[in-house]
């Protein structure tokens, strides 16, 4: 079943300095089981994409130009505020790339999870008993492998290391019961060594819950381990998207083979590393492929217009080198 | 201490025996009348190393292994509580009491966000190193200049200030600022993990460039085991304050001995590996007061009991130095070889 249908979706900043376009035209589905990764790097528009399908923008300054969200058949975009609501937390669950910042200072472990568990109740009108609550809480950090989690249960979360906070918000996720989970960067803030802990976690916790994923994410390699499939996201367009072993072991854009091709894999005797030339810059894209000022292969049709996703070998490509088709 | 005494190239920096430990919490006097033991962190515990000109000494580890610490001993931004660093043969004293080593040695912090002045135009910021060398007028712009071509940055930038530039061109001016004084040794704390994995090439491939081309003797400081493949001659993997193996490049990276450096590399995720990384267990314990033994011993699948009790030597190991009694002869005859 499709938990997640994005579908067109432009999304502007504006401020008194003018108009961005983080987001152009980004659709992409997420079905129950599923690993979605989008990947790209700073000013790609993937944190914006996150907060979109949440419905955390803060509007203004950000403003949903044109496209859809529908969450399990639903169009939620165009959602009043209270109606959200109800499919927070239970229905969207959203893990954030900072751990310090995602769990209320004040409360115990145990508290912040029971209280996901008093919604969920809530919500399903089931009966809500407080010291079951707090039993559950702590099978649920069982689950992510935090270990002497009667412990952390009592704990604050400033007693706690930001690995250990990551899994307790894994574990408020599974009280939650969430059909879509949106992870903006979780490991981002990690050690590495945590950081494949959390992603063993992750991995598991899908399988048993059957929730889909949204992970965003700047990491290709930590994409490739997660991901089922995933959105190539430059310059606020899906530039390449599909199966993870596509896109992992034959990509096909030259954004994508430029970013692994960046990724250091020799050592400094062997030669310099293939640098993507430049850096991004918002200004002068509009009409013309968003990477043709970087691109080692651009050419003149590059810049006739914003060229359409083509489907090429099972994933599509948004470049005019596998077929002149441009946006209308 | 064993040291790895093969050495084709002039030594720039040398290291013995640093250690650097902070008091944590507040001592007062009650605490003084009862004889309450002070909190000791261990940041740096007994470094050693060599760096030639030309080479790149790689420190990896994680949060808290201390590796940013020992960047700041080197260049003398924090005082060692024992143990000498030598540049080219002199001692090297913390900032305040020794200017007239600045130009020699050079450091490139890891947020250039928060690094350089965002009031300052570029070409003050890349001056600066100068203000105290008696370079002056005309033979101080060219220098500046000089700096700004070879990090290849536009000449136009000089006049703009640092905030106005996206965070490549910011690293970029760092490394300006470092190598406008002519330095023999540049410290490089996680030059690269603020910015673009796309840039992050570009700057690494103009670190590689400026070397071969002025022989500096590099200490770079990362966590990420691909950049430090790419630069390293040689390897330091620090653990809690320690470091636990060191050797050449490739024997570390590709053959790891120490059972640290082995989790570390092997929970990195690798492009085109799609299985998850090997998890090793626990996170690491607090730095306050820590045990007796090897740091590493509550995490380490490998461990026998005296790991707990006393901290190992350091190992020869083919043609690296591992700190972890897998080596030690005597406990190889009792427990077997090591894995």
């Amino acid at each position: 079943m499709e938990v997640l249908h994005v579908e067109g979706l432009s999304v502007d900043y504006r401020t008194g300095g003018g108009t961005l376009h983080a987001l152009k035209g980004v659709s992409l589905s997420i079905h129950e089981g599923e690993i979605v990764g989008v990947v790209g790097e700073s000013g790609s528009g993937k944190s914006t994409l996150a907060l979109a399908v949440s419905r955390l923008l803060r509007t203004p300054p950000a403003v949903q130009r044109e496209g859809s969200i529908t969450f399990r058949g639903t169009e939620i975009s165009q959602m009043r505020p209270s109606e959200i609501d109800e499919v927070r937390g239970t229905g969207i669950f959203m893990v954030f790339q900072d751990p310090f910042l995602s769990l209320n200072p004040l409360m115990r472990v145990k508290d912040q999870i029971a209280e996901v568990i008093a919604v969920r109740m809530k919500r399903s009108s089931a009966p809500f008993d407080r010291s079951s609550a707090e039993a559950e809480a702590v099978a649920h950090l069982k689950t992510v492998r935090i270990g002497d989690a009667e412990d952390i249960a009592e704990r604050y979360p400033h007693q706690i290391s930001g690995g250990q906070i990551q899994r307790v918000m894994l574990a408020m996720a599974l009280a939650a019961r969430p059909q879509l989970l949106v992870a903006d960067e979780p490991t981002t803030a990690l050690d590495v060594t945590t950081q494949a802990q959390i992603l063993a976690v992750f991995k598991e916790i899908v399988e048993k819950t059957k929730m889909g994923v949204l992970y965003v994410t700047h990491d290709l390699a930590v994409a490739g381990v997660i991901c089922d499939s995933m959105a190539v996201l430059y310059g606020g367009m899906v530039q390449e998207a599909g199966p993870t072993e596509k896109i992992l072991f034959e990509p096909k854009h030259p954004y994508t083979v430029g970013l692994m091709d960046s990724i250091p894999s020799k050592t400094k005797k062997e030669g310099p590393l293939t640098a993507i030339r430049g850096a991004f810059n918002p200004q002068g894209l509009e009409g013309i492929c968003s990477f043709a000022p970087r691109c080692p292969l651009a050419h003149e049709e590059c810049r006739r217009g914003v060229p359409a996703q083509n489907p090429v070998d099972g994933r599509t490509v948004r470049c005019v080198n596998y077929g002149e088709n441009y946006e209308p | 201490m064993v040291r790895i005494t093969s050495r084709r190239q002039e030594t720039r920096l040398e290291v013995q025996e640093l250690t650097k430990r902070f008091s944590v919490g507040r001592r007062g006097l009650w605490d003084r009348v009862t004889r309450k033991r002070q909190k000791y962190v261990r940041a740096v515990g007994g470094a050693t190393f060599v760096v030639g000109a030309g080479e790149t000494l790689v420190i990896l580890g994680e949060s808290g292994s201390g590796k940013t610490t020992l960047g700041r001993l080197i260049v003398g931004l924090e005082k060692p509580d024992s143990g000498k660093i030598a540049l080219s043969g002199d001692a090297v004293l913390p900032v305040r009491e020794h200017r007239t080593q600045r130009g020699r040695l050079q450091m490139v912090f890891q947020d250039p966000g928060s690094s350089l002045d965002p009031f300052m135009k570029v070409m003050d910021v890349i001056a600066e190193p100068l203000t105290r060398s008696g370079i002056s007028g005309s033979a101080r712009t060219e220098k500046v200049d000089q700096a700004v071509d070879s990090v290849g940055l536009d000449r136009s930038v000089l006049d703009r200030r640092a905030s106005e530039l996206s965070g490549g061109q910011k690293q970029r001016v760092s490394v300006a600022r470092a190598i406008v004084s002519s330095p023999e040794v540049i410290v490089l704390d996680e030059p690269t993990s603020s910015i673009d994995v796309s840039i992050q090439a570009q700057v690494l491939n103009m670190l590689v460039r400026l070397q071969q081309k002025n022989h500096y003797a590099y200490v770079l400081i990362t966590h990420d085991p691909n950049v430090a493949s790419f630069m390293a001659d040689s390897v330091a993997v620090m653990y809690l304050g320690k470091i636990v193996e060191q050797g050449p490049a490739a024997r570390v990276m590709l053959q790891p001995k120490h059972p640290y450096t082995q989790a570390l590399l092997s929970s990195t995720p690798r492009l085109h590996e799609r299985s998850i990384p090997e998890v090793i267990k626990g996170e690491p314990p607090s730095l306050i007061n820590l045990p007796p033994g090897c740091p590493y011993a509550p995490r380490c699948p490998y461990a026998i009991k005296v790991c707990g009790e006393r901290e190992p030597e350091d190992y020869e190991v083919e043609g690296a130095v591992v700190s972890c009694y897998m080596y030690d002869e005597d406990v190889k005859r009792q427990f077997g070889a090591a894995p």
